[in-house]
């Protein structure tokens, strides 16, 4: 009875489902985009953006080389907040602007962490958090014309497994800081 | 039977991955870059810029950056003349680290009330944003014993070391405004594997 029931244990334990989204080769994970992406669009609802209406903007976004120039980010921060520009009332423009809109992206990226307690429970979870500066210049004598806007938001999304068969349970929630 | 539930508590893994730079980076790995800047930045001194109109140098063109370029290295032979190899490119300071640093010094420059301008031209000083050094480390530490792990802490720590100059276009005089270096750390720690991460922020200045 012993044997059986430690044998049983070892073909058990001898796993561990695990989700691992690595490199060029397979992309960036549907959740990490999901989870960033959402926690995006919190950080940038936070920001007022009403004085700019009827406003010519050139809007430029500054952060790490992980975050801005030829990374996929780029694009996607760049697209959300022209989006919301544009709602407000506000013309993008390449040059001769009202405002010069400066967007310092200090943290927009994804901790993943995996957890297990073999055989029963397994989940990975998808931290994402996002860091914000908006800075107004005059584009004439690069004065402030607004109040510095500084915006952090957080979101988690977990998938669990219960013994390694049932599953993956989906949930998606914001974080306070 | 007590032995079976210590094993099977003790048999859980929990890992934190952080994704390659051509994945989605991670958070922590930002926010110590991020943290070790800002704090770098806090001895930036504004009072030589003062009653100048000053113009801060960045990098950024018409919403872009230049290509960092990174080739593979390479080996050509030619018969009776030999061969010959090229090295790859590589810029170990993307741009955008620098301009980052530079529009928080372009912010910090307008909070202190310094007269600017967008044109160099009109400027009778320009300042120049430049990182000497800009990396991160992780450090793994782990105790176990047969198989079963105590303790496991991930250690995500940035250095930063930044040289802010301004030039007096007028005297042709080079004057620093910040030359230092600072750090920042993140430690995740895991006990049992189990128990955890509980997070334990450093920062300093060197």
């Amino acid at each position: 009875m012993r044997q059986g029931l430690a044998l049983a244990l070892t073909l058990l334990t001898a796993g561990c489902a695990t989700k691992v989204y690595i490199g060029p080769a397979t992309g960036v994970s549907a959740e990490s985009q999901l989870v960033l992406s959402r926690t995006l669009q919190d950080a940038l609802n936070r920001l007022n953006l009403g004085s700019f209406a009827k406003k010519r903007v050139l809007l430029r976004i500054f952060g790490s080389s992980q975050t801005v120039g030829i990374a996929p980010s780029h694009t996607l921060i760049w697209s959300l907040l022209a989006e919301r520009l544009a709602k407000n009332g506000a013309t993008l423009v390449n040059n001769n602007p009202d405002i010069l809109l400066h967007l310092s992206v200090a943290i927009c990226g994804v901790d993943v962490v995996r957890r297990d307690l073999i055989p029963f429970y397994h989940h990975t979870n998808f931290r994402a958090t996002v860091d914000l500066r908006l800075a107004a210049y005059d584009p004439h004598t690069m004065a402030l014309t607004t109040e510095v806007q500084h915006t952090r938001a957080s979101w988690c999304y977990r998938g669990q497994y219960w013994f390694y068969i049932l599953g993956p349970y989906r949930c998606l929630w914001k974080e306070e800081e | 039977m007590r032995w079976v539930v210590v094993w099977v508590l003790f048999s859980g893994c929990a890992f934190k991955e952080f994704s390659p730079p051509r994945s989605v980076p991670s958070a922590e790995a930002q926010r110590t870059f991020a943290c070790a800047v800002e704090h770098l930045l806090s001895e930036l001194k504004t009072a030589p810029l003062q009653n100048h109109t000053v113009c801060v140098h960045l990098k950024q063109r018409g919403g872009r950056y230049p290509q960092v370029v990174s080739e593979m290295a390479s080996r050509a032979s030619v018969p009776l003349l030999g061969s010959y190899s090229y090295q790859p490119v590589m810029r170990t300071r993307p741009p955008q680290e620098e301009d980052y640093a530079a529009s928080l010094v372009l912010l910090k420059l307008a909070e202190a009330g310094v007269r600017l301008t967008p044109n160099p031209k009109t400027a009778d000083m320009l300042v120049f944003v430049t990182l000497l050094a800009s990396g991160s480390e992780a450090t793994i530490r782990e105790l176990s014993y047969q198989g079963v792990v105590f303790y496991y802490s991930e250690q995500m720590r940035r250095e930063v070391r930044m040289l802010v100059s301004a030039y007096n276009r007028m005297t042709g005089q080079m004057i620093d405004l910040l030359r230092g270096g600072a750090y920042a750390s993140e430690t995740a720690v895991f006990l049992l594997k189990i128990l955890g991460p509980t997070l334990k922020e450093i920062g300093g200045s060197e």
